[in-house]
């Protein structure tokens, strides 16, 4: 278990080092997705409306553009690991494959979570979107919802990145087994920005959670195969 | 003992090895030789275990490739497989911790190969700022740092100037040393072959066309199984 976890922290600790030093993939992504929130806002107006109708595209939009970003980013992370030949370094190791993905996961949950942060000031002030009034709730949501996008993103631009077309192969394989995860995350923010809160999320949340604990598992069992030339 | 049992590895319909049995004790050093394409690489990788074999079997000691086997094996690929974003020390730490080594010792073992590959002064530079030889010589660390068995070199010395090629060599030749250590290298010059190791082995169309203790061996006898290509292609 020690192995385990010295691999997951080194590949964590080499990714976040890796961007830290370049901020490409982070500084991309932020820059997208406030892009997103700010072309929508304009297109929706000051505040982006009220009522039900109001808080649900704001939801929508806010996890629409959370998702595109981290395509992005995705994209940018795993070229490292094309370029530098760090799939084959990794697969060449004797360390656990599932350490190997659960570190990706978590550097791109990471990565992730500040450029989430990011956005729900933005919601908050460019839709005057109350994100104060449930924060934990919502960070609650945002947690669960990053984790299946970062499982199910790492899993596919792994697949994907050693092809000629990955960019375009990225979403396609991607967004529709992410379906599931974007519905329970747009659903239970919406009830947390004004609707019946707890009440109205809970079951989402669930969702999300067997969600990213089935996706990880799988994913970590399958990782092997995806690193082998 | 490494193995190579009947091999063969396709890559689509392209045959890249075609029944290569080989296999390499303990303390003895092989260079493998042949064209372009006559399938050196896939054969390294395959040892490595970076490939699957299409047919066959690839053991070491025994033992078909596993996790825990790839453990006591070092490669050194034509790709240095080295973050260019990271310094060669960062790389290392990295790659240590991949490889299970304590964490204790990875700090001495990373200035003890600095120090024999002369690469101490720039332990703190980013791989993208080295130059080919140097990127070349950190790799080899990188595949050393764990202290393997068996160290499979894809063409160490291509690419390289005489003073990093004649540093490499001493480090290979120590390499090959080693009572207990299997080395393997590809490579395109004969004489460095000869020089260094004690069996020499052929590949042509990804088939074994030559195989013979160094000193009972000949170039033109190496030179000519170049061409035994005999069915398969690569």
């Amino acid at each position: 278990m020690r192995r385990f976890f010295s691999v997951l922290s080194a590949v964590v600790e080499k990714d976040l080092r890796l961007e830290w030093r370049t901020k490409e993939s982070l500084l991309i992504m932020v820059v997208f997705a406030l892009l997103v929130l700010t072309l929508f806002s304009f297109a929706f107006g000051p505040g982006g409306g009220s009522g039900e109708s109001a808080r649900a595209v704001q939801a929508g939009i806010l996890w629409i553009s959370f998702l595109f970003a981290c395509v992005i980013g995705l994209s940018r992370t795993m070229g490292v690991e094309r370029e530098d030949a760090g799939f084959s370094a990794m697969y060449a190791s004797p360390a656990d494959p599932s350490a190997l993905y659960l570190g990706k996961v978590v550097s791109v949950v990471v990565l992730m979570g500040i450029m989430e942060l990011v956005g729900f000031a933005v919601l908050a002030v460019l839709y005057q979107a109350d994100v104060w009034k449930s924060a934990g709730t919502l960070a609650l949501i945002a947690i669960c919802a990053t984790i299946g996008i970062a499982a199910a993103g790492t899993l596919f631009s792994a697949m994907s990145a050693r092809t000629r077309t990955r960019e375009v192969l990225l979403p396609v394989l991607m967004f529709p087994v992410l379906v599931p995860v974007l519905i329970a995350a747009v659903k239970a923010t919406q009830a947390h920005l004004g609707g019946d809160g707890w009440a109205d999320s809970r079951d989402w949340i669930r969702l999300m959670l067997v969600y990213d604990v089935i996706f990880l598992v799988a994913a970590s069992v399958v990782f092997e195969y995806i690193l082998e030339e | 003992m490494l193995e190579a049992l009947g091999v063969s590895r396709r890559y689509g319909w392209r045959w890249a090895l075609r029944d290569l049995s080989l296999s390499v004790s303990p303390g003895e050093t092989i260079a493998l030789l042949g064209k372009n394409g006559s399938g050196k690489t896939t054969l390294l990788k395959t040892f490595a275990g970076l490939l699957r074999p299409t047919e066959g079997a690839v053991r070491v000691n025994g033992e078909p490739i596993s996790r825990e086997a790839k453990g006591r094996i070092g490669l050194l690929s034509h790709d240095p497989m080295l973050y260019a974003g990271l310094t060669i020390r960062e790389n290392l730490g990295y790659f240590a911790r991949l490889f299970s080594v304590e964490s204790g010792e990875i700090p001495a073992r990373v200035d003890l190969l600095a120090e024999t590959l002369g690469i101490v002064e720039r332990l703190d530079e980013p791989v993208r700022v080295l130059s080919q030889g140097l990127r070349q010589r950190a790799a080899l660390a990188r595949a050393l740092l764990h202290e393997p068995e068996v160290v499979l070199l894809d063409e160490p010395f291509a690419g390289l100037d005489p003073e990093a090629s004649g540093r490499l060599e001493n480090v290979v030749r120590a390499l090959c040393e080693g009572r207990e250590r299997i080395v393997a290298f590809t490579t395109h010059d004969l004489s460095k072959a000869f020089d260094m190791a004690g069996r020499i082995v052929v590949l042509a169309g990804g088939r074994l066309a030559y195989e013979e203790n160094a000193e009972n061996s000949s170039e033109e006898a190496v030179l000519a199984a170049f061409d035994e290509s005999s069915g398969g292609s690569a």
